[in-house]
């Protein structure tokens, strides 16, 4: 299979799989045991108001109707009214999702700093103290809740030593060092998890591959130990990562519900936890959809990337 | 598993030892899932003498004994309404074990399910399965969670629910591949047949012989379910007080950690223990199971 082929068939079957995840998301509000209208209001349910929202969100109708009706509407950029922000749900998720794209794009540098040297160093001191570090590392990295580790953080750095903000979010175009000092402890926290991942893959990665025909071929040609692992090794062992890589990426958001819980970071994360809490099913529908397109898109470029790279890879989808 | 334990015949010592017997030598090798199995064992049994343990009430208020120090009348502390820390550590353990171990292996029965008829008969049905398991998969499982709970509301059994949803495509994924490559197997073939019905071949022959990577699935999603359900608490979305919980137990102490320390740590840890154990035990069984996966 060539790679345009790949590419085809991959971007073919992305459609049918977001018209699947819109459905679904569609259906989240007709899960409602009862009247959606009556769970949102809860104790101020007048029939006046819960008529009102019926009429509003278009719920008398047949559900088929109701959903071609909602996504023409979000083909259209038109995600509905948000109750508890009194404001249209796609300008909400507009302003929101920049933050988190920030917070996750800060992060994903931070956690391949540390992961990539540490996993390439575990596997070339495999079994010794170095590697046994790195797997202790691996093992708390994946095992320690994202809320404990941000509430560690916070009460070392900003609580104990005073030496970072506690919370809060400033904007990077109002003044870009506060923004940074603000955004540290949040990076530090979600980076843990994805560093775990990360360097434990870089290891084995980088094993699998000095055990190939190839690696020892070069060592038999007479070549140094150092020019095949950071000439010919590293760049191999780097495929599996990336796909890894790929997954954290859209994982993050996932995170960044906890992260931005707790430093109280007005992103897409803290917005659908409010949007759940407080029942606005607008506002759940439209930042769900959003998060699920997001890891959607991440995941496929990441797949045509490595299958770009691993052409291998290719024949085993087929 | 069978008759072949505790015989003192010969057989046995010529090193004639079946599968499982090998897998158990194997999986002892591995000193760190023993550490995970040990480490589980231990929890488990604090979990169901929990009762006997606990040297108080999860719930009662003691005003007198407000954000008292760990001591030793209270080993770990107290809450700041008086509550013993310790003994709700061990209640929340119960909670969250049976939230998680319900969800997990609700998600285990259905997928396994799903994925075993559809890697057992191809075509449309495959396609029609696997293409709902995308769709699935394609939510980050905390969001899928978090959108479920905002339709059903949050609730204890709500997230057992939940975490049943969500990992349910997760088994059928691993059930479905193996099933695909099983299913072409001569005996499979063989029993069709003889005649033998379709369920039957499915429960009987198929399922055994992918219950390895299915079990691996379990205590990694295990691991994972444990995560989610405190992180669901943790965010209120989850277990409700006065319930005790792990991850409710952690919120509250964020918000004292400079007065009581011993809020947020205690039930911290309580939940890195478990994972940690599945974790371990998931890797170790994995090893086990896969030896081409090991680069050792």
């Amino acid at each position: 299979m060539q790679w345009y082929e790949y590419f085809l068939k991959r971007v073919l079957l992305f459609v049918p799989i977001m018209w699947g995840v819109s459905v679904f998301v569609f259906l989240i509000v007709h899960l409602v045991p009862g009247s959606p209208a009556v769970t949102m209001l809860g104790v101020q349910a007048t029939p006046e108001l819960v008529e009102e929202i019926e009429r509003d969100l278009g719920l008398h109708r047949p559900l088929p109707i109701q959903y071609v009706e909602w996504i023409t509407g979000v083909l259209q950029g038109d995600l509905g009214h948000s109750y508890s922000n009194r404001r249209p749900v796609a300008g909400i998720l507009a302003e929101r999702f920049w933050i988190s794209l920030q917070l996750v794009l800060m992060t994903m540098p931070v956690a391949f700093m540390f992961a990539i040297p540490l996993g390439i160093a575990a596997a070339l001191k495999k079994h010794t103290r170095v590697d046994y570090a790195s797997m202790g590392i691996g093992v708390i990295g994946v095992s320690i809740p994202t809320f404990f580790s941000a509430v560690l953080l916070m009460a070392v750095f900003a609580v104990w030593l005073g030496w970072l903000p506690v919370s809060g979010y400033v904007s990077p175009r109002e003044d870009l060092v506060e923004s940074i000092r603000h955004m540290i402890l949040p990076v530090m926290s979600m980076a843990l998890v994805a560093i775990a991942v990360m360097m434990r893959m870089m290891r084995s990665s980088m094993l699998d591959t000095i055990g190939e025909e190839y690696v020892r071929f070069l060592k038999a040609k007479g070549m140094s130990r150092r020019t095949i692992m950071l000439g010919h090794a590293l760049k191999n062992s780097f495929i599996p990562v990336i796909t890894i890589m790929g997954l954290q990426f859209g994982y993050m958001l996932s995170g960044a519900v906890v992260i931005e819980e707790i430093f109280a970071i007005p992103g897409l994360g803290r917005t659908i936890l409010q949007a759940v809490l407080q029942r606005d099913y607008p506002l759940v529908q439209g930042s769900v959809l959003l998060i699920a397109l997001w890891f959607a898109v991440v995941n496929l470029v990441t797949d045509l990337a490595v299958a770009y790279l691993d052409p291998r890879i290719m024949e085993d989808d087929a | 598993m069978s008759a072949e334990t505790e015989t003192p015949t010969s057989e046995i010592d010529q090193g004639e030892a079946g599968p499982t017997r090998q897998f158990l030598r194997q999986f002892s090798e591995n000193r760190i899932a023993i550490f995970g199995l040990g480490l589980l064992g231990f929890l488990l049994l604090l979990t169901l003498l929990a009762d006997i343990i606990a040297p108080y009430s999860a719930t009662e208020q003691n005003y007198d004994a407000v954000l008292v120090g760990p001591s030793l009348d209270h080993p770990m502390g107290t809450d700041e309404l008086g509550r013993d820390l310790f003994s709700r550590i061990l209640f929340g353990y119960r909670i969250i074990f049976t939230i998680t171990i319900t969800g997990v292996l609700a998600a285990f029965v259905t997928g396994t399910l799903l994925g075993l008829t559809a890697g057992y008969y191809g075509s449309w049905l495959d396609e029609g399965l696997m293409r709902g398991v995308d769709i699935l998969m394609s939510f980050p499982s905390l969001i899928l969670a978090l959108a479920l709970i905002a339709a059903i509301g949050p609730s204890q059994w709500g997230i057992a629910l939940v975490l049943g949803i969500a990992y349910t495509p997760i088994f059928a994924r691993v059930a479905r591949s193996e099933s695909v490559s099983l299913s072409n197997e001569t005996f499979i073939r063989s029993l069709e047949i003889r005649g033998v019905s379709t369920p039957r071949i499915l429960v009987a022959h198929m399922f055994p012989n992918i219950l390895g990577p299915l079990i691996v699935t379990v205590t990694l999603q295990l691991a994972f379910g444990i995560l989610t359900t405190a992180t669901l608490s943790f965010l209120g979305v989850g277990v409700q007080p006065p319930t005790p919980s792990l991850g409710l137990m952690l919120a509250d102490g964020k918000d004292l950690i400079t007065t009581a320390w011993w809020m947020s740590i205690f039930p911290g840890i309580a939940i890195m223990l478990p994972v940690i154990a599945f974790n371990t035990i998931g890797d170790g069984l994995r090893d086990t199971f896969d030896p081409k996966q090991v680069n050792n």
